[in-house]
């Protein structure tokens, strides 16, 4: 039942102008309807591999492809189907919640939205309703976060690439937007997100892998995983115990 | 894709706090160098007049031409107050007698030092100080501030070319600021209007093009300071180097750079000028003394034509040393002009490597303030002087110039004669000729050109940072 | 505890990248400055010495006291290498004659434009407008800043009050700033030495007190930088709230004020008075001539009928008596000028200081008012340099004319002698034919004198605003950081 891959890293190499290897020979794949995590500590290079995913930062060997596209090769075509939430999500804080969403939409080849279609994706993500019309300026980084995945889901790509999602939510966000990212799956969509957090990752994933130190230490399906404590399998790989 | 981009970065600036306080205050500044001005041109005009009727008036108390003090008066011009350059540094009052050299005296900051001490708020200031920083304010950021707040991953995550994101950054936010900032000019020249300043054609064109300098200033600040943005990495570090630039290119290299260059470009002091022609006057004065002792000496018949004789005399005395003394004087001044525009030359060439200091070169150009202002304006009133001189002559028979009369009392007719009081409206009008308006522009065309320039440098600058800007 | 707070903030000053760049610039600009002012000031005082020289030069060729181009010049002050003040935009010398009223005319600005276009770039400058940005640079984020970064909510996690943490802060941000502004003037006190101006102890008193006035006023820009980030919750917020502030007070308040107070109390022009004044003289001047024309008619009236020998005999005795009487009557004449162009300028005067007064009031609204006007004063380049020097030139023009009517010359120095049939001749009273005056016996302007004391009398009331300002702020930045919201 293998189909092509929406998401496919081969062989991703990179090593910084400093001379730092941060990715060495990284290769995964995500099919549709696949959540895959890129589980790591600090520094693993899991930011690394999305930056070369987004056309953000060239590659020092192997090739990112989204949808079949080289991003490489040709950046504008293949981020066509790619949806991105950063790391970072601070937005443009004189625009109120619907104004940010409705810029991105249509940089995202959304046009023509009603106010309705941007209030039901905002009421998707959990965003409170009287939040819809205010100014980015005093939102909490939770708030801000639902909204960057607002802008995400909006874009309604293939491919949603998502850089530490769920770091800043409260339980009751997190859950929320765990459900979010089941439901994407279910819609069939490809999911590729980092994360350092093994409950998270344990709870959402279909397949996990593994990072440090810029290397791809194992990939495990939720399958594999069933039988297998995820915590002690990541202390253990990460400090060497199990030969990758 | 542009179109969103625009759009948006139209909208983002406009509705920021930082967007409504500081184009809050520009627009107010603005308005109020525009009301000040114009305030200022109703003040001017008011002492010009002034100045001129009691002048008038003095005339009409005398009864001979020889006995006036003629004096007139630089006509305060709408521009200059909008652009004040050197107009209140350089005499306004001339004493015109037929010969001689004639001197520009009274500066308004010599007669009012009080407004030496802070000086005069006027567009020009406004363009330099506020316009500039309003730009650096809203460009420090622009690019680097998109990449703190993570937006310009978002954005770079859609299928837009980077060539698309910068172009519609530099466009959108110089429309976003340029637009605003026409409203509050728009208003100013309403005011012009509504005030009845009694602007020409020619006043009109040269405000457009101050105007124009003015925008052309605020866009290179801008661009620069995008660009500035695009090569550094954090906002807060561009900021910094952003507000260096411009304490240095509005405060520091022009004051510097005339300082230097009158340090390094030797001008002889105008005093050694000045104490060579009084010399040279004074030895001219004891030899007419001396041949007026021999005319009296020689002519000694006191007949009826006597006196006629002897004004005609120093008539051709006064011709004779007045030729000289120009002469002489011309060739003095020739010599010390071209040092010092030499040393100008050094002096506003340096400070072009400010862009406020282009600006505010053109725009005193445009205003007809500039440095040279003291020379045209001395070209036209030495050609008045001829003119004056002309009319003296046709009034009281002699040239004017260092002259004995002499009355023999008994002479009752003539006497009755001369005691007419004097008609003012028959003394020649004094008109500056100033500049045409062609000549207005071609002098500041180089300097518009640059600035126009220096924006297309900073433009295609941000662009190529941009293009290879780390996103990451 | 305190001290810690202190020694933090100057640490954590001393190694960012703001204060080095920052720091170096000022110290780069001051000195700059300094050195640039010593070179013009140098300049000047040539220019003075030789235009003197050449006016003796030109003096010693004389054989008349009249032809003398007799002139009054302004003597360069040292201190205008730090506060150039109107210096440059009021006249740089008089010509001293009888027939005119003392007028400095020819002022650098008017003789060399170029210079006017940007103005000069003295010390004054500098610390007025970057040491006042740079003030605020420092501050605007002092206590928002601390609250972005989280390190407020730390500090106060431990046994500090708010007093002591505001204290060391202001403490170690104010010798941050201190030290380079200090090192940058003490560079330039050097540099006076080392290239040889000399400084009497009175002008080494005038920088002193100047730097305590530059250091007032940055410092009042630090407590009103801490006191806006005290009051505001975001640092981007408190910083553009502070830079309207700024300009406000560096740009616009001075040159609004002065502005206003022109328009509210307008004073006759110079040229109206002048034009009075003038037509008044002539009037007078008229009246002499036809009184002394009337006076000689009647003179001549009872030798009408006489024989010639007894017309001359009569005239030769009373001759002394008549010139005795014409001699009063131009005396009489010159008084009633003299007092009616006193009285004039006199009022002009009051009307001037009163419109001056207004807009120096209006002004000091602003610390950058006050420090300005208090720095002119310090340094004598105040508007009262203009009075100060005419005063003098009027004492001096009128020691001067005494001597030349000593001399045998005056007013109407030219006697033309027509003789009936018997030719005429031309000649300047107090000529002696031949000889060259003695150039050494004319006396010499000397320029007033502006004491130490007389300067700090001066400026002392703007010194003391300056200070019960930054009283103010002080208790400002501290009474807003004692209720400030530190969630
Ligand atoms: N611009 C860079 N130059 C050199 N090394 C870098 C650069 N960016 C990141 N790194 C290094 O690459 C490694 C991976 O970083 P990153 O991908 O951000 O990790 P993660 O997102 O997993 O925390 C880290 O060791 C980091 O120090
Ligand atoms: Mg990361």
């Amino acid at each position: 039942m293998k189909q092509q891959p929406i998401i496919e890293a081969e062989g991703l190499t990179k090593v910084y102008e400093d001379g730092h290897c941060a990715l060495d020979h990284v290769s995964f794949g995500v099919q549709p309807g696949e959540v895959f995590c890129l589980l790591g500590g600090n520094g693993a290079g899991k930011t690394t591999t999305i930056n070369i995913f987004l056309g953000f930062l060239p590659q020092t060997e192997g090739t990112a492809k989204i949808h079949g596209v080289d991003m490489h090769a040709d950046p504008l075509e293949a981020k066509k189907h790619v949806a991105y939430l950063s790391d970072v999500v601070m937005l443009y804080p004189n625009f109120t919640a619907r104004q940010n969403l409705d810029f991105f939409a249509r940089l995202g080849g959304k046009r023509n939205l009603t106010k309705e279609q941007y209030y039901s994706v905002l009421r998707q993500v959990g965003l409170q309703e009287m939040a819809f019309e205010q100014k980015l300026k005093g939102f909490s980084k939770g708030m801000r976060q639902k909204v960057g995945l607002a802008i995400a889901i909006i874009k309604e790509a293939p491919a949603i690439i998502l850089d530490e999602p769920t770091s800043g939510l409260d339980p009751k966000a997190a859950n929320e937007f765990q459900s979010m990212i089941l439901h994407l799956r279910s819609q069939g969509r490809a999911i590729l997100m980092s994360t350092h957090d093994i409950f998270r990752a344990k709870e959402v994933a279909d397949t996990v892998g593994i990072m440090n130190d810029g290397k791809m230490l194992t990939i495990k399906s939720r399958k594999e995983l069933e039988h297998e404590d995820l915590e002690k399998l990541y202390l253990n790989y990460i400090h060497g115990k199990v030969a990758a | 894709m542009i179109k969103i981009l625009l759009e948006k970065e139209l909208r983002d600036i406009v509705s920021s706090t930082k967007f409504a306080i500081t184009f809050g205050a520009a627009a107010i500044l603005v308005i109020l160098s525009f009301y000040v001005g114009i305030r200022n041109y109703e003040e001017s005009t008011r002492e010009f007049e002034a100045a001129r009727a009691v002048n008038a008036s003095n005339v009409a108390s005398l009864t001979d031409w020889r006995q006036v003090q003629h004096k007139v008066f630089r006509k305060p011009q709408p521009l200059q107050v909008l652009v004040s350059g050197v107009t209140n540094d350089i005499g306004r009052t001339t004493e015109v007698r037929p010969h001689g050299e004639l001197t520009l005296i009274n500066s308004r900051y010599n007669v009012d030092p009080l407004f030496a001490v802070f000086r005069f708020l006027d567009l020009n200031f406004v363009v330099i100080i506020v316009f500039s920083l309003f730009a650096i304010l809203f460009g420090y950021d622009a690019i680097n501030g998109e990449k703190e707040s993570g937006t310009l991953k978002l954005i770079l995550s859609n299928s837009v070319s980077r060539a698309d994101v910068v172009l519609s950054k530099l466009l959108g936010s110089f429309l976003a600021l340029v637009v605003p900032l026409l409203v509050p000019i728009l208003i100013g020249c309403l005011m012009l209007i509504g005030f009845g300043v009694p602007m020409s054609g020619t006043d009109w064109v040269q405000l457009a093009l101050v105007i124009g300098g003015g925008l052309l200033c605020f866009g290179v600040f801008l661009m620069l300071s995008i660009m500035i943005s695009a090569s550094v990495t954090r906002s807060s570090a561009s900021f910094l180097f952003s507000l260096v630039i411009w304490i240095f290119s509005v405060l520091i290299i022009p004051k510097g750079a005339v300082l230097v260059a009158a340090q390094a470009v030797d001008v002889p002091s105008l005093d050694g000028v000045e104490a060579q022609k009084r010399k040279f006057t004074l030895g001219q004065f004891d030899q007419r003394f001396q041949k007026m002792g021999e005319f009296l000496r020689a002519d000694i018949t006191r007949d009826e034509t006597w006196s006629q004789r002897f004004v005609a005399f120093q008539d051709s005395l006064n011709k004779a040393y007045e030729k000289e003394r120009e002469e002489y004087y011309r060739k003095l001044n020739e010599d010390w002009r071209n040092k010092k525009d030499h040393q100008e030359q050094w002096a506003f060439a340096l400070s072009r490597l400010s862009p406020t200091a282009v600006f505010q070169i053109a725009a005193m150009n445009l205003a007809n303030t500039d440095v040279s202002l003291k020379h045209r304006y001395l070209e036209d009133l030495n050609r008045y002087q001829d003119e004056y001189a002309e009319f003296l002559r046709k009034k009281t028979g002699s040239s004017g110039g260092m002259q004995i009369v002499m009355r023999f009392s008994g002479q009752q007719g003539a006497q009755e004669e001369e005691r007419k009081s004097l008609n003012p409206t028959e003394l020649p009008e004094f008109a500056e000729r100033g500049r045409t308006l062609g000549e207005t522009i071609s002098a500041s065309f180089a300097d518009l050109g640059l600035l126009a320039l220096l924006n297309i440098l900073f433009f295609v600058g941000a662009f190529v940072r941009f293009l290879r800007f780390d996103v990451r | 505890m305190w001290t810690i707070i202190a020694e933090k903030e100057l640490k954590e000053h001393l190694q960012s990248a703001r204060f080095i760049v920052t720091a170096g610039i000022s110290m780069l600009l001051l000195i700059a400055s300094m050195a640039l002012g010593i070179q013009h000031y140098k300049g000047r005082v040539a220019q003075h010495d030789q235009a003197i020289q050449m006016m003796l030069e030109t003096a010693a060729q004389q054989t008349n006291w009249n032809m003398v181009p007799a002139a009054a010049y302004r003597k360069p002050d040292v201190m205008e290498v730090f506060v150039n003040g109107v210096n440059s935009d009021i006249g740089r010398f008089s010509e001293i004659t009888l027939m005119r009223n003392v007028r400095l005319v020819r002022s650098e600005f008017s003789d060399d434009p170029m210079l006017a276009v940007f103005q000069f770039l003295d010390p004054t400058f500098v610390v007025l407008i970057v040491l006042s940005l740079l003030a605020i640079l420092f501050t605007y984020n002092a206590v928002n800043g601390e609250k972005e970064s989280g390190t407020l909510k730390l500090v106060f996690a431990n046994g500090i009050s708010r007093a002591e943490f505001i204290l060391g802060k202001l403490a170690g941000g104010w010798v941050a700033l201190l030290v380079p502004v200090v090192l940058a003037f003490l560079i330039g006190g050097l540099m006076l030495i080392l290239m040889g101006v000399e400084m009497d102890a009175a002008q080494w008193g005038k920088f002193g007190f100047f730097v305590l006035a530059s250091v007032l006023y940055f410092t009042c820009f630090m407590l009103i930088g801490v006191l806006v980030s005290a009051f505001t919750g975001r640092s981007s917020v408190s910083f553009l709230v502070l830079l309207v502030l700024w300009i406000s007070a560096v740009l616009i308040i001075p040159k609004a004020s002065t502005m206003l107070a022109g328009q509210a109390m307008p004073v006759a022009t110079t040229d109206e008075v002048e034009s009075r004044l003038a037509s008044f003289a002539t009037q007078a001047r008229t009246e002499f001539f036809g009184g002394m024309q009337q006076r000689w008619r009647e003179r001549f009236r009872p030798t009408e009928g006489m024989k010639p020998e007894e017309a001359t005999q009569y005239q030769a005795e009373n001759r002394p008596a008549w010139e005795k009487e014409d001699q009063d009557a131009r005396q009489e004449m010159e008084k009633k000028i003299a007092d009616h162009t006193a009285r004039s300028y006199e009022e002009y005067y009051n009307q001037k200081n009163r419109q001056e007064q207004l807009a120096f009031s209006l002004a000091k609204m602003s610390p950058a008012s006050m420090f300005q006007l208090a720095a002119m004063k310090l340094a004598g380049t105040d508007t009262g340099l203009k009075r100060r020097y005419e005063d003098a030139m009027k004492n001096y023009r009128d020691q001067y004319t005494k001597f030349v009517q000593q001399k045998g010359g005056g007013f109407g120095g030219m006697r033309i002698t027509v003789g009936r049939g018997s030719g005429g001749s031309v000649s300047m009273g107090g000529s002696q034919e031949g000889t060259k005056i003695d150039v050494g016996e004319m006396p010499r302007f000397q320029s007033p004198q502006y004491t130490l004391g007389e300067a700090l009398t001066a400026s002392l009331f703007d010194l003391g605003l300056l200070t019960i300002f930054n009283i103010l702020a002080f208790v400002g930045a501290f009474i807003a950081f004692l209720r400030f919201d530190m969630r």
